[in-house]
């Protein structure tokens, strides 16, 4: 085997599979990213909505009947 | 639920009906499925906020819902609307909503969620809300929000 082909089989080739796992393992999965926020900075994202799908229980109260919205609101 | 709708209870068969923690049977609301997609959050972020609003559901038979987004300039009312989109579910619903660019939050509870959920426990998940928010973890402030409220609420032991 010459030089160059040892090069090929034990440097490079090693080499480019390296290369290959570290992209795979490291780079896919970055354009996910954490968003990263800052209080105070404006937020440009488009609105997002979660809720879950399991069935509403309704728990009956003998003598209350819910007729208001609930909650509280606060800033940061 | 209807006012009035009281359950009767001998119902132990019916699948609609589910029995609470303290023996009494409750009619089940059909959901009204699942809203919204993702990019805000990481995968697995997004997979823990699915389990947390799944195990709170589970747990107290509401329908927890988490937003992020602009409210616009009555947040409140926006909340609101936003509630009633559930439908059916809306008077059972409790929502998180949040707006990073106008730094708010809105906790809002339907009609019969309110019920569950104490405003004393509206107002700690508010405050748990603004701590982790004002450090700028979003994720943070909805889970512990959507956790608080659960809490609150407290838990209905399905089937019979």
């Amino acid at each position: 085997m010459s030089v160059w082909e040892v090069l090929l089989v034990y440097v490079v080739t090693p080499g480019l599979i390296v290369a290959f796992l570290g992209v795979m393992t490291v780079g896919v999965g970055r354009h996910r990213a954490k968003v990263t926020y800052e209080p105070g900075q404006a937020w440009e994202r488009d609105d997002r909505l979660w809720a879950g799908v399991a069935p509403v229980a309704s728990v009956p109260f003998a003598d209350r009947v819910g007729t208001k919205l609930g909650g509280a609101h606060a800033s940061w | 639920m209807p006012a009035g709708d009281v359950v009767i209870r001998g119902q132990r068969h019916n699948p609609g009906m589910a029995r609470v923690e303290t023996g009494v049977l409750v009619k089940i609301v059909p959901s009204c499925g699942p809203v919204g997609n993702d990019e805000v959050f990481t995968t697995s972020q997004l997979q823990r906020l699915d389990a947390i609003i799944s195990d709170a559901e589970n747990a107290t038979g509401l329908r927890f819902a988490a937003y992020i987004g602009y409210l616009g300039e009555d947040s409140r009312a926006r909340a609101e609307e936003i509630v009633a989109s559930f439908g059916d579910d809306a008077a059972y619903t409790a929502l998180v909503a949040l707006s990073p660019g106008q730094r708010v939050v809105e906790i809002v509870t339907g009609t019969e969620a309110a019920l569950r959920i104490p405003e004393r426990g509206a107002r700690a998940a508010v405050l748990s809300v603004i701590a982790a928010c004002g450090d700028g973890d979003l994720y943070g402030g909805l889970t512990n929000g959507i956790r608080i409220l659960t809490d609150h609420a407290g838990v209905v032991t399905r089937g019979a």
